[in-house]
């Protein structure tokens, strides 16, 4: 495992803790098929014990990275989307296109990506907050959402 | 669901959303706020409760007696043949609600602030798991 990949897997558990916070006793599913034909989705997070809206995150080292897996994360089905990415890796330029009017948003219709910023404290030990919160993307997807639950366990809940 | 209901339920739905949210943020620091950790815990499921009983009878529970949930909610798992797994998890908040509120006895971090933690939270996911009618109306944040 490169640092890279380290990094970006220790990742899922302070971005998991960082949704737990903003969500309600969400399920979440590490790693997951979402859809099966495709590669899988860093976190599926779905909130109310696994009843309610779907989120998707996908977690980066870098902020770069990061902006660039929003095209195929777009292509997923989901309610609200994220990225995640170390925060000490965003330069003016990021920040910029961030801010602008673009990079975050579909081409047409409700919806914005949301940003997550994952930072190293003291310790090594990482943290994750919400920098850009996320804003719904149309759509009802609960065929989808109860077939998936039917074949996975989620990697935490509160059950 | 009727749309008055519906309100009333999505009222006490979002009640008891800010009580485990800020159960969750002040549990981060049990020592300073351990007591208000245990009170939110049972006031999350007591507005919860408010909220399924709304959603799926119309009918509210008790104000003045939150242990007559606890029967309308059993009524309300056998019609639908659901488990009853979170209604232990509410009996416990209610028989704390009092000596949490006003018992002389320091709370034990352990055996009852992260025990009514836990509990809040494992009720609230039973709850969205087993009624659709509190887990998909209106906003979900």
């Amino acid at each position: 495992m490169t640092p890279t990949q380290r990094a970006e897997a220790r990742s899922k558990e302070p971005v998991s803790r960082c949704l737990i916070r903003h969500l309600i006793v969400p399920s979440i599913y590490w790693d997951a098929l979402w859809p099966a034909s495709e590669p899988s989705v860093d976190l599926l997070v779905i909130d109310r014990a696994g009843s309610g809206d779907i989120h998707i995150v996908e977690i980066k080292r870098r902020a770069a990275d990061a902006i660039k897996a929003i095209p195929q994360l777009m292509r997923r089905p989901a309610h609200y989307r994220w990225i995640a990415f170390f925060a000490d890796t965003a330069d003016r330029k990021i920040e910029n296109a961030l801010l602008g009017p673009r990079v975050l948003f579909p081409s047409e219709g409700p919806g914005r990506v949301g940003v997550i910023e994952i930072v190293r404290t003291a310790g090594d030990t990482l943290g994750a907050k919400i920098r850009i919160p996320a804003e719904r993307f149309p759509g009802s997807l609960d065929k989808q959402a109860a077939s998936f639950k039917a074949a996975n366990k989620p990697d935490i809940s509160f059950d | 669901m009727k749309a008055l209901d519906k309100h009333v339920m999505l009222h006490h739905r979002a009640r008891s959303d800010t009580f485990l949210h800020a159960m969750q943020l002040l549990s981060l620091d049990v020592n300073e706020y351990g007591n208000a950790v245990a009170l939110l815990a049972v006031h999350t499921v007591i507005s919860l409760a408010d909220a399924i009983l709304i959603g799926c009878t119309g009918k509210r529970g008790n104000e003045q007696d939150h242990r007559a949930a606890i029967g309308a909610l059993s009524r309300l798992c056998g019609e639908r043949r659901i488990n009853r797994d979170g209604i232990g998890h509410y009996r416990w908040l209610i028989e704390k609600k009092t000596p949490f509120s006003y018992g002389d006895r320091r709370l034990d971090p352990d055996k009852d602030i992260t025990s009514a933690r836990s509990k809040a939270e494992r009720f609230t996911a039973w709850a969205y798991k087993h009624f659709d009618e509190i887990a998909k109306a209106g906003p979900q944040q």
